[in-house]
């Protein structure tokens, strides 16, 4: 009956959905005997670091982020190809592909871009890098932008078409020139953009970590802490940012680090275009109850979406808690713990009850997104819910007057 | 072009300044300290005293040349071939690069019963020792061209190593 209310009262009050999306398709190698290890932490900073800030500075614009996270035994080269020709987007929405792991390149290759092995010694199954580059074009978004970190050496394959920021034990926090400055690059080009860390022939390395962004003495690819740390940069120091001004500079960047070993080439075929706005259509939030047989990417995106038009402090507080009560009611198990994870690392700085966690983030004016990095469930007969969540809070920066 | 006939005229210099000291060879190419302390005794004697070594060409090397894959290497081959790894720079480092190994070429030192592999990838740029069942004891980079000279000396006709010999740094 509560549940009944609680609909009808949503549809009352037209509670809108993001009509936006930025798709996140990360595939990183995470168990191979050599680099699994290094990218491990590679994809802790690729998401702490990158995808979250991003999603973070694109919700106020309204785009809402599914992220589509393969590591461990789900990086395939079968899991790849699906996941990129069953993608499915918008005119508006936006589409980023980042691989970690081994790469190579036959001699006869037709692009400078490297075959991605994708955890597989399978040479017929390797896959190239320009492929999914042209299949996400065909896809219509707005925006593509596709990224290998692999090796692009020349090997015995068939052709086919240090950082200096500190680290942080609490909330990420993106000031104003951060969110200006990438949604200037996501939603002011239009078509599409491939990088690889390597030009042909050349290794793509890891290096020691010399940043206290993690534990010393580990290893991190050169390219993503690069380019963790060109970005920040340009967003920070930036007024006239560009795809072109940051990947030139993590060009040389990533030369000067390697010592001429390694240089990262790109090609990016966009147009300036005018802004893009999220619509705030009204929609009905989905509120299907969480399943055993569903995907784990597709349960914490569901919750997810929720969770973005909870912290959407455009919209009027009675429809930010009514979906805090839709939240609580479809995905939240009674004695719900959520932890809230510092920026970097998996220390927890805060600990507090679903219910508590929800209500507090409905209310919040600076909370840009809510990334859940991890859930336990609990069965509740038919349906599963939540029993313990981790979570990353983004805040919005507060201008100092 | 010019290039190519001095890179050619000083592997052959190399060739022709080990083998004119051929009455002491083992004077010529000791294996070094490192190279006993990682292979240990056993598998540094089968690689410093084997009369056969083959060599044989692997993955797209091996089908795309119709002409030779296997080859034994000759006595001044075997002596070139101590020489270039017991050579220190090639135990000095093996970066953690985000590329397989796939070996072009596969050598093996047969020594009374014993055998050793030493694979190496031209592409990677790195060799590696494997014991008998293959199982990779040492990965190092490869420091210098000396092993493809010698590889281009032994399959002059191959495409793919013909490749790395004309695309060579």
């Amino acid at each position: 009956m509560k549940k009944i209310g609680l609909f009808i009262l949503a549809m009352v009050l037209g509670i809108s959905a993001h009509a936006q999306t930025i798709h996140w398709l990360t595939f990183i190698d995470t168990t191979d005997d050599n680099v699994g290890r290094i990218d491990i932490l590679g994809r802790q900073v690729l998401y702490n670091r990158f995808v979250n800030v991003i999603n973070a500075a694109l919700a106020p614009a309204g785009y809402s982020s599914d992220i589509q996270d393969y590591y461990g035994t789900r990086t395939t080269p079968e899991n790849c190809k699906e996941a990129v020709q069953n993608l499915k987007c918008d005119e508006k929405d936006i589409i980023v592909f980042y691989y970690i792991g081994h790469g190579t390149r036959a001699k006869s290759d037709p692009t400078p871009y490297p075959q991605m092995l994708l955890a597989s010694t399978n040479i017929d199954k390797f896959i190239p890098l320009s492929w999914v580059n042209d299949q996400l074009k065909k896809k219509g978004a707005r925006l593509a932008v596709t990224i290998g970190m692999c090796c692009n050496v020349v090997q015995d394959v068939t052709s086919k078409v240090s950082p200096t920021f500190s680290v942080n034990y609490g909330n990420t926090y993106v000031d104003d020139a951060a969110i200006k400055n990438i949604q200037k690059l996501f939603l002011e080009n239009t078509g599409n953009i491939i990088v690889s860390s390597a030009s042909p022939s050349q290794s793509s390395i890891a290096i020691p970590v010399t940043t206290d962004i993690v534990p010393a003495g580990k290893y991190i690819d050169l390219f993503t802490t690069s380019l963790i740390h060109v970005f920040d940069h340009h967003l920070k120091n930036n007024k006239n940012i560009t795809w072109e001004a940051v990947l030139d500079n993590l060009k040389e960047y990533v030369n000067d680090a390697s010592i001429g070993r390694q240089t990262p080439i790109y090609e990016a075929n966009i147009n300036g275009a005018k802004r893009v706005e999220g619509d705030k259509r009204q929609a009905d939030p989905d509120k299907t109850p969480l399943t055993q047989n569903d995907d784990n990417d597709e349960r914490l995106n569901r919750m997810v979406r929720l969770l973005d038009l909870i912290v959407d402090s455009s919209l009027k507080e009675e429809q930010r808690m009514v979906g805090a009560a839709l939240f609580k009611v479809a995905f939240l198990a009674d004695d719900a713990e959520v932890k809230i994870l510092a920026q970097d690392g998996d220390l927890v700085v805060d600990k507090e009850s679903g219910s508590t966690f929800i209500d507090r983030i409905s209310t919040s004016r600076l909370l840009l997104k809510v990334a859940i990095e991890s859930c336990k469930y609990v069965s509740d007969g038919e349906s599963i819910k939540v029993k313990e969540m981790k979570v990353r809070e983004i805040y919005k920066k507060k201008e100092n007057k | 072009m010019k290039e190519k006939i001095v890179l050619l005229v000083m592997a052959l210099l190399t060739i022709v300044g080990i083998s004119s000291c051929e009455a002491k060879p083992s004077k010529d190419a000791l294996p070094t300290e490192k190279m006993q302390k990682c292979l240990g005794d056993s598998i540094t004697k089968v690689i410093m005293s084997a009369k056969n070594i083959t060599a044989e060409l692997q993955g797209a090397s091996q089908t795309d040349t119709t002409i030779v894959t296997n080859a034994k290497l000759t006595q001044k081959q075997r002596y070139v071939m101590r020489f270039m790894i017991t050579n220190e720079k090639n135990f000095e480092s093996n970066d953690t690069v985000y590329g397989k190994l796939m070996p072009n070429v596969v050598y093996t030192f047969n020594y009374k019963k014993q055998k050793v592999f030493v694979a190496v990838d031209f592409g990677l740029r790195k060799w590696q020792i494997q014991d008998e069942n293959g199982k990779p004891l040492i990965q190092f980079d490869l420091k210098d061209e000396g092993l493809l000279y010698l590889t281009h000396l032994v399959f002059p006709e191959n495409e793919m190593i013909n490749y790395y010999y004309d695309n060579k740094k």
